[in-house]
């Protein structure tokens, strides 16, 4: 019955819905094409949909090979640029984390002091040789064989290649160093270049050096990130720099799918901006003591209190004792969630004012972090959860292929829509980090608007993927959940877009200094 | 490499025997028959509050010295904001990663007792020590 019920209601707010995006798409258009035309052509559509949303950013991921290629490529320009040598080049712009535009300024203003600092020696220098010297003795292992080969840097200290070969193993095997291997004299700090590593060391250790250089490449450098994916060897380039990182929340996804944030390197935590969420995480560490009870995955039924286990991600529970329906989050009967749905996820604070009043100032604060730590752990509990109904996402696809005529293809939405619904939850577990730190001006209620009906619209697909199959009515089921997988996708489009143009248009007023 | 290492100590040793530094009062392996443990015996700086004092120190030196920087620690008690005043240990960059195989165990020691006249504060390995030297120093 209820189910019934809220299906025509969200088909209203549907279409509604639908209807005003499709007038803001028009007068956006119209603006950029001068298109007198009120019908929207297909073209349109499409040209729409390929614009950046508010809330992405440009990213581009590249492999090992690229990161080579790149690197290569900027020491080439640079040498030509100021005329040294390629191995020179490469370890200024080392020395300059591979600011390029820093280092020829720099250099073109004082090139002395710059070499000087980097640990490079141009001047009347040759590429570095090996040869025999005789009389010469090696100040490190004493040796003095006539026939013993050395080698100097450009700044003209010698040792013997041994030496040298023992010192860049150690360097490279037991300290994981690559760019900042200098000169064995002490406090000599000219660097040992590329071309030199290579000439000494044996394959296996040079093959170990090349990979830390290329590490520190992505490293060191601002635009680049490594995909924190285990296991994965994919850099990502953004270039939004970390003063932006106040207004944007830079989501990159990786060639491996996996979707992280590039200011922070955390997975991704739209909407919520790098800072709010390391204050958040932290604040979280702080008081789970006191949290640890509410994260617990048991709570008693409201009418028979026995003691019920959440088992799926749907926050529409029945005691199976006592078949009293209620709802994980705010423990109210379920029947009450009908025509509003989902009402629990705003902290009221007039109509909580008078209970507040009673209790200490301390205790309110606790109060009010509970309230949105609570939904917070509940959608990161529930995502956890959806991981299983993967599992069983898949059993059902093979079900549904046996017991009806669909094929392979034709059972896909099922995943499709359980990855929208993993992607919905991390979203809205977000926006309750977000809210926690948002100060009450006229604009938080509709990000409350927003963040309701997204809620809303998450424990609905929630709640259909959890519904056994019933051979006769899978066309039916197939339809509800296409339907209901758009509209969950859109609703988590309309709150992103929103807030990442609120950080932009500095709408948004914090509690905390960011 | 075990040839070379001995070659080097030897010449350390000479070397120290012939031009021993003016506070260094010793350094030897500390018995015959293993020269990849020595001591050392440092004079306290005069005109510091360490002037007339004898600290012992033990070295113990890897395999791959001097690729890698010898072991040092104190044997006997000292209070000083870098050195861990229960095990001895020294927090000292030249004995971690600004080593480079041309210090020698002599050039190590003279650092070490560097370090006692001018310890420094922002890398603290023994905290009560640290305390009393700001202490000290909001006094005067
Ligand atoms: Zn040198
Ligand atoms: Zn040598
Ligand atoms: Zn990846
Ligand atoms: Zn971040």
């Amino acid at each position: 019955m209820v189910s019934e019920l809220s299906e025509e209601d969200y088909i209203d707010t549907y279409d509604e819905d639908n209807g005003s995006e499709m007038s803001y798409y028009e007068s956006e258009t119209e603006d950029i094409l001068d298109d007198p035309d009120d019908d929207l052509n297909f073209e349109v559509v499409v040209a729409e949909k390929d614009r950046k949303k508010p809330y992405e950013v440009d990213f581009k991921v590249h492999s090992i090979e690229g990161i080579v290629k790149n690197q290569d490529e900027e020491v080439t320009h640079v040498a030509n640029i100021l005329g040294i040598l390629k191995e020179h080049a490469a370890t200024l712009l080392r020395h300059f984390r591979w600011n390029k535009e820093r280092l020829i300024e720099r250099y073109m203003d004082d090139s002395h002091d710059v070499l000087r600092k980097a640990g490079v020696i141009t001047e009347n220098s040759r590429a570095t040789r090996v040869i025999r010297m005789p009389g010469f003795v090696c100040e490190i292992c004493c040796d003095d064989d006539d026939n013993m080969l050395t080698l100097a840097l450009s700044c003209g200290h010698r040792f013997c290649r041994n030496c040298y070969e023992h010192y860049l193993t150690q360097k490279v095997k037991e300290e994981g160093e690559s760019r900042r291997i200098m000169c064995m004299a002490s406090k000599c700090n000219v660097i040992v270049d590329e071309k030199t590593v290579g000439l000494i060391v044996s394959p296996e250790i040079h093959e170990r050096y090349r990979r830390l250089l290329n590490r520190t490449y992505v490293d060191d450098n601002e635009y680049l990130r490594w995909c924190p994916a285990p296991s994965c060897e994919y850099a990502v380039e953004c270039h939004v720099p970390q003063t932006s990182l106040t207004s944007i929340v830079p989501t990159v996804e990786c060639a491996c799918t996996y979707r992280f944030c590039f200011g922070c390197g955390l997975p991704d935590h739209q909407p919520s901006i790098c800072m709010l969420v390391k204050k958040w995480i932290k604040k979280c560490e702080d008081d789970s003591e006191t949290a640890n009870w509410i994260s617990a995955n048991t709570k008693e039924c409201g009418k028979c209190h026995s003691t019920i286990e959440k088992n799926g991600g749907c926050n529409h529970m029945t005691c199976r004792k006592c078949k009293y329906e209620f709802c994980w989050v705010c423990m109210g009967p379920w029947s009450e969630h009908g025509t509003s749905w989902y009402n629990c996820n705003r902290y009221d604070e007039k109509s909580s004012q008078e209970a507040r009043d009673q209790q200490a100032k301390s205790r309110a604060s606790l109060d009010r972090y509970l309230h949105y730590y609570n939904r917070f752990a509940n959608h990161e509990q529930s995502a956890k959860l959806d991981r299983e109904l993967y599992n069983k996402t898949e059993k059902k696809m093979e079900e549904m292929q046996q017991t009806s005529d669909l094929s392979w293809i034709e059972v896909q939405f099922l995943k499709k829509a359980v990855d929208i619904l993993v992607q919905c939850r991390m979203t809205l577990k977000w926006t309750y980090a977000f809210a926690f730190y948002l100060a009450r001006n006229n604009e938080t209620e509709i990000f409350e608007d927003n963040q309701r009906d997204l809620e809303m619209a998450v424990e609905q697909l929630s709640e259909l993927l959890e519904k056994p199959i019933e051979a006769e009515k899978i066309a039916e089921l197939k339809q509800q959940v296409l339907d209901k997988t758009v509209y969950v996708a859109s609703r988590r489009e309309v709150l992103l877009e929103d807030t990442a143009k609120g950080l932009l248009e500095n709408r948004w007023d914090f509690q905390v200094n960011i | 490499m075990t040839d070379t290492l001995t070659r080097r100590l030897i010449k350390e040793l000479m070397e120290f025997r012939k031009d021993p530094a003016p506070d260094l009062k010793d350094l030897t392996p500390e018995k015959e028959d293993d020269i990849l443990v020595w001591k050392a015996i440092l004079e306290g700086e005069r005109d510091t509050p360490y002037e007339g004092g004898q600290w012992k120190l033990r070295i113990n030196i890897p395999r791959n010295y001097p690729m890698a920087p010898p072991n040092i620690k104190f044997m006997t008690k000292i209070c000083h904001p870098n050195i861990h005043f229960k095990s001895g240990e020294i927090c000292l960059d030249v004995l971690k990663n600004a080593w480079s195989p041309a210090w020698t165990l002599q050039s190590a020691c003279i650092a070490i007792r560097l370090l006692l006249s001018n310890p420094e504060p922002s890398s603290p390995l023994n905290c009560d020590a640290d305390a009393e030297t700001r202490w000290a120093t909001n006094l005067l």
